[in-house]
C-alpha cells in the first residue's frame, strides 16, 4: 500500500522558566494510503500533540521539531507558515474534541462552511454557500439549506460535530484527523458519528488517523493500532495482531481495563498514574507501573524494535545487548 | 419581535426614572440651606414679611408631596419650569449648554474608542511583548491619575508654562466676527486640553477592556478551528475574533452615552466649559431647584436610555441572546 504519510522522531517541548520537559518525545509514524491509523493512550500521553503536530497547530509556548515529515511525496522537514496554511483544510483536516465550543458562535453555520471552499476553492459567495448548504447535507443536516443560516446555538452536539466534520471535509482532503471524536456526545449520537465517519471514509477515500482514549472505540474503526504511553509509542501494529495478542505490559493494561459483558468480579485498572512529563521516571517511563520491570527497565528507555510483525518497546522482548 | 422587545425594556425604565426623580428631588430639599436662605439670610435688613413671599412665589410653601407632584404633572408635558434665578426656562438652558458637552465629550468618545479598541487588538496580538507590557504598564499609571490633577498639570504646563494652549474657555474673545473658519480653529484650540483629559483616563479604560476580551476570545477553540480550516491570521482576527472581541465594549459604549450629554462637573468647571456640567454644578450652588432637577433627569433618562440602546445593540449583534 502506498505510504501517504511518514513522519519520524517527533519532538514536541514546552517552553517554562524552569525548562523545557518534553511532552512528545521521539514519536515516529506511517499512515498507508486510505487506512484507519487508530492512536490510544491515557490523557496526557501525547497523542493529541502528535496529532496538532501534522498540521502545525501547537499551542504557543509548544516547539516542534521532527528529523522527517513526508506527506503526499513531498518532504516538508521545516515547513513555513504558508506551507502549512496550504496544508490545512485542504490536504489535512482535522475534527476537535469539543464540538459545542469550535464553532464560532456569532457566525452562520453554512458560512463557516462556505468559508472553506472560497478559501482553498477560489469560489464566489454564492457558489461557495451553495457548496455548503451539499456539504452539510453529506454529513447528515436534516433541512440543510435553512438550517445553514442558523447559529451553532441552535444546533445540537451532534449536529454540531457533523458541521465540524463538513468543515473539514469540504476541500476533499487526503487525510483527516479525528481527536477524540465522539467523547463529548450522549452514546446514541456516537454510535451516529462513528457510523458517518465510516460512511465518509468509504466514499471520498479518506486515510484517517483516529485518536482516543477509548481502546473499545478504536477497535470498532481502525485497521492498525499504536499505543501511546508518556510521550512515546510503546507498541504499534495490525490491530488484529495487537488486541489478540498483546505483547508490551501497557498494552496489556489497557485490555484488561475493557469491561466485558457477562464479565464477574471487579473492573481492572491500571494502578499508578500517567508520570508528569516534566518528571518522568529514568529508563522506560512505563516502569514503576510495570509488573515485569527489571534493573534494565530502570536504566535505559527501551526503543522500538519489531517483535512478531509488530513493533514494540519493551526490554522484555530482547535487550538488544 | 424586536420592537416588542425596545417597547418592553422601555416600559419597564419608567419606573426606574420616576425613583431616581423622587431621591433626587428628597435629597435637594433636604439639603442644608433653601433658594430663599441663599438670597436672604445674608441681607441682615430683609424682613420675615419678603421671606414668606419669596417662599411663596417659589412655591416652597407648599408640602414637599405637593411640591414633587406639581413638578411631575408639569413634566409630563415637556415643561420642567424656570429657573429661579433668570426666570428662563430650564429648557433653554439646557440647550444652550447641549452643544458645548456634545462637543467635548463627543470627540473625546471619538478619541477613547477609535484610538483604544485598535491599541487593545493590536496588544492582545502580541501579547508579551515588550511594547505590550509597557502599555500595560503605564495604563496602570495612566488610570490611577484623577481627572482634575490631570487637569490642572495639563493646564500649567501647556498653558501656563509653554503658552501652546489656553487654560479655560470656549472661545476667545478676539474670534468673534472672524470668519467661521477661524472661529472653528479657535474652538478646537480651547478644545484641545479638555478633551485631553476626559479622554486620557476612558482611553487606557477602553484599551485594556479590549486587551482582555480579544486574549480571551483568541484563546478559544474556534479560533483553533478557524486556524484548522487553513486561514490566515489577519482573516482570523478581523473575522472570527474581532466580533466576538466587541460584543463586552457594546456595554462600555452604552454606560458613554450619558456622559456624552450629560458632562462633567469636574472637568468642565476645572476648564470654564460652558456645558451641562457646568450647568448643573452652578445651578447645585445656587439652589436653583428646578434647573438641578432638570439636569439630573436628563442625566438620568440618558444613562437609561445608553443601557436600552446596549442591550438593543446586544440583541441586534448577538444571535444567541433570546428576546
Amino acid at each position: 500500500m502506498e505510504t501517504l504519510l511518514s513522519l519520524e522522531n517527533l519532538h514536541v517541548s514546552f517552553h517554562t522558566p524552569q525548562g523545557d520537559p518534553e511532552a512528545v518525545r521521539g514519536v515516529s509514524l506511517e499512515l498507508r494510503a486510505g487506512e484507519t491509523l487508530g492512536l490510544v493512550g491515557e490523557s496526557g500521553c501525547g497523542k493529541s500533540l502528535t496529532a496538532l503536530s501534522l498540521l502545525g497547530l501547537l499551542p504557543p509556548g509548544a516547539t516542534q521539531t521532527q528529523d522527517r515529515l513526508r506527506f503526499l511525496d513531498r518532504e516538508w522537514d521545516r515547513p513555513t507558515p504558508e506551507d502549512w496554511r496550504s496544508l490545512r483544510g485542504r490536504e489535512i483536516s482535522i475534527v476537535f474534541q469539543e464540538p459545542f465550543t469550535s464553532l464560532n458562535p456569532v457566525m452562520r453555520v453554512g458560512e463557516q462552511v462556505a468559508e472553506v471552499f472560497r478559501l482553498h476553492q477560489g469560489m464566489a459567495r454564492q457558489a461557495a454557500w451553495a457548496a455548503s448548504v451539499e456539504m452539510l447535507k453529506k454529513v447528515g443536516i436534516p433541512e440543510a439549506a435553512s438550517r445553514a443560516r442558523q447559529y451553532p446555538h441552535q444546533f445540537s452536539g451532534g449536529m454540531r460535530q457533523r458541521t465540524l466534520i463538513a468543515i473539514a471535509l469540504a476541500c476533499k482532503p487526503r487525510l483527516l484527523i479525528a481527536d477524540e471524536p465522539t467523547t463529548a456526545l450522549d452514546v446514541t449520537v456516537q454510535a451516529q458519528i462513528l457510523k458517518l465517519l465510516k460512511r465518509l471514509k468509504r466514499e471520498m477515500g479518506l486515510t484517517l488517523m483516529l485518536i482516543s482514549h477509548d481502546l473499545g472505540l478504536v477497535a470498532q474503526m481502525a485497521d492498525r493500532l499504536a499505543v501511546m504511553y508518556a510521550g512515546e509509542i510503546v507498541e504499534m501494529g495490525d490491530l488484529q495482531a495487537v488486541l489478540g495478542d498483546p505483547k508490551h505490559p501497557y498494552t496489556r493494561g489497557l485490555l484488561a481495563c475493557l469491561p466485558r459483558l457477562g464479565a464477574q468480579g471487579r473492573l481492572a485498572s491500571l494502578e499508578g498514574q500517567v508520570p508528569e512529563i516534566s518528571y518522568l521516571p529514568y529508563g522506560c517511563a512505563f516502569h514503576p507501573r510495570c509488573a515485569h520491570a527489571f534493573k534494565l527497565c530502570r536504566r535505559r528507555d527501551p526503543e522500538l524494535k519489531e517483535v512478531e510483525g509488530r513493533r514494540v518497546a519493551c526490554h522484555l522482548y530482547g535487550s538488544g545487548e | 419581535m424586536l420592537l416588542r422587545y425596545a417597547l418592553k425594556r422601555a416600559l419597564f425604565s419608567v419606573p426606574l426614572l420616576l425613583g431616581i426623580t423622587l431621591i433626587s428631588f428628597l435629597v435637594l430639599h433636604l439639603a442644608p440651606g433653601s433658594p430663599v436662605s441663599a438670597r436672604g439670610s445674608l441681607n441682615p435688613h430683609i424682613s420675615p414679611e419678603s421671606i414668606r413671599e419669596l417662599r411663596a412665589l417659589y412655591g416652597l410653601d407648599k408640602p414637599l408631596s405637593t411640591q414633587y407632584w406639581d413638578w411631575l404633572k408639569r413634566c409630563a408635558g415637556f415643561n420642567f419650569g424656570d429657573s429661579f434665578q433668570d426666570r428662563q426656562s430650564v429648557l433653554s438652558h439646557i440647550l444652550q449648554a447641549l452643544p458645548a458637552t456634545l462637543l467635548l465629550n463627543g470627540v473625546a468618545l471619538l478619541l477613547v474608542f477609535g484610538l483604544g479598541l485598535p491599541l487593545g487588538i493590536f496588544s492582545a496580538i502580541r501579547s508579551g511583548s515588550p511594547l505590550d507590557r509597557a502599555f500595560t504598564l503605564s495604563s496602570f499609571l495612566a488610570f490611577s491619575i484623577p481627572a482634575f490633577v490631570l487637569a490642572l498639570f495639563l493646564q500649567l504646563v501647556f498653558g501656563a508654562w509653554l503658552g501652546w494652549f489656553p487654560i479655560s474657555g470656549f472661545s476667545s474673545p478676539w474670534s468673534m466676527g472672524q470668519g467661521w473658519l477661524a472661529q472653528a480653529g479657535d474652538v478646537l484650540w480651547h478644545l484641545v486640553l479638555p478633551v485631553w483629559t476626559t479622554a486620557f483616563g476612558a482611553w487606557v479604560t477602553v484599551a485594556q477592556y479590549m486587551r482582555n476580551s480579544t486574549l480571551e476570545v483568541l484563546s478559544q477553540d474556534y479560533i483553533r478551528t478557524a486556524f484548522a480550516k487553513g486561514l490566515g491570521a489577519r482573516r482570523i482576527t478581523l473575522r472570527h475574533a474581532l466580533p466576538n472581541a466587541l460584543l463586552p465594549i457594546i456595554t462600555l459604549l452604552g454606560l458613554s452615552v450619558p456622559g456624552l450629554v450629560g458632562g462633567s462637573f469636574i472637568i468642565e468647571t476645572i476648564f470654564a466649559w460652558p456645558g451641562m456640567g457646568r450647568l448643573g454644578y452652578e445651578a447645585a450652588m445656587n439652589y436653583d431647584y428646578p434647573l438641578v432637577m432638570g439636569v439630573v433627569v436628563m442625566g438620568a433618562v440618558l444613562t437609561v436610555f445608553g443601557n436600552l440602546l446596549a442591550d438593543i445593540c446586544y440583541a441586534v449583534v448577538d444571535p444567541r441572546v433570546r428576546y
